[in-house]
């Protein structure tokens, strides 16, 4: 860990947004910015615990069933995170009445619902 | 797959995020000639593990950002619908092509890679004028480099959705991050400046890298403890590499990495051909 790093107020080390730390004269802070902020920090601490966990356990013992059960789990979390996060926008410019916004945004989700049946088609016919 | 193969790709993982960071490139465009030219994975396998890297990039950095104004929300869910398009579009197509001819794409994306760098090296293009009207699409951050405001308008929305649909083309055919295309297209075509530019094309490709992600996973093409390993590594990485961006010399990196890419790019194509 840096100690003795100098205070700059422009910057934080920690995982996330700060709302207290930095509030740049930008304006204020984004409701969706810091929802979606905070959706892709809790799919980032899931999926990576996850993924550590299963790897540990592989790395103990290769093949073992809970690893594989670990390892799935933690690269579903991931690729939903961002499903998550474009979710989560439609939520929000509805709740603003951004109507133009809920359709591109819905859109996306229409683009990433085609890529989903096809993967589920492709392990169903493997 | 032994302990040593997997902890090499994670160590690999950590060079990759660490440069990425530093340059705003993703780490896939190291991990795919790894897991091809040194593992000798089938082009499928590396593409399905490196998209898992990009995924986790994209998301980890714009956690970190997210709250800074510095991601154009806006305009980022607009070329998502492009970009998302062209990530399925590769992906879907990966699948016909042969691994002679996505290597050769590959050794062809990471040259042109290297051109864009070395074109770009002095591009910093901020114009801080806080009383201009940003627009629907356009936005405001704060610089700390010039210590105000820059306020942007966006240009040539269509050119942007085009290059989002190529870069996602590219990105779910080759399962690299596509984003070191994108940035300069939102930079020198369409008025966004640079770090701005840098910021949304991360916080894109997240989207873009799930459009084409699944279906390699549900091909079974996604080797589990080795996109782990290769995931942890690039988020340790990158991690590190944020913090260096700010000290780090970015100009002599950059140079380094375009000749990094060039070798790459050579060797893909020598042993390809």
């Amino acid at each position: 860990m840096v100690t003795d790093e100098p205070q700059r107020p422009e910057r934080h080390g920690s995982l996330g947004p700060d709302p207290t730390n930095h509030l740049p004269p930008g304006g204020a802070p984004d409701p969706l910015e810091r929802l979606i902020g905070r959706v892709l920090i809790a799919g980032t601490i899931t999926a990576t615990g996850l993924l550590a966990l299963g790897l540990a356990c592989w790395l103990a013992k290769p093949g073992g069933g809970i690893a594989a059960v670990f390892l799935d789990a933690g690269l579903v979390v991931l690729m939903a995170t961002p499903v998550g996060r474009v979710v989560a926008s439609v939520v929000e410019y509805a709740r603003e009445r951004d109507w133009l916004f809920v359709a591109i945004t819905l859109a996306v989700l229409l683009v990433l619902a085609g890529t989903l049946v096809t993967a589920v088609r492709t392990a169903i016919g493997r | 797959m032994s302990n040593l193969v997997v902890l090499s790709v994670m160590g690999m993982g950590v060079v990759a995020g660490a440069l990425g960071a530093t340059l705003g490139l993703g780490g896939g465009v190291l991990l795919v000639p790894y897991f091809r030219q040194v593992l000798g994975l089938p082009a499928a396998v590396a593409s399905g593990i490196s998209l898992t890297t990009v995924i986790a990039t994209s998301t980890a950095v714009s956690a970190e950002t997210a709250g800074r104004r510095l991601i154009n929300l806006r305009l980022g869910m607009v070329l998502e619908v492009a970009t998302a398009a062209g990530g399925l579009t590769g992906g879907l197509a990966a699948q016909w092509v042969s691994d002679r001819a996505l290597d050769l794409q590959f050794a062809a994306v990471t040259a042109l890679i290297a051109g864009v760098i070395l074109t770009r090296l002095e591009r910093r293009n901020i114009i801080p004028d806080p009383t201009a009207d940003p627009g629907r699409l356009g936005g405001r951050f704060y610089d700390p480099d010039s210590g105000s405001d820059v306020v942007y308008r966006v240009r040539r929305l269509p050119l942007a959705l085009v290059a989002s649909w190529v870069a996602g083309a590219i990105s779910g055919l080759l399962g690299i991050g596509g984003g070191v295309l994108k940035t300069p297209v939102l930079n020198a075509w369409c008025g966004v400046p640079l770090r701005a530019a840098a910021a949304t094309s991360a916080f894109m490709i997240g989207v873009t890298a799930v459009a084409a992600a699944p279906i390699y996973y549900g091909q079974g093409k996604i080797d589990a403890p080795l996109a782990a390993a290769a995931v942890l590594g690039v988020l340790a990485g990158a991690r590190a590499g944020q913090r260096l961006s700010e000290t780090a010399p970015t100009r002599r990196l950059k140079v380094l990495m375009a000749a990094v890419l060039l070798a790459v790019s050579a060797v893909t194509l020598l042993r390809t051909w």
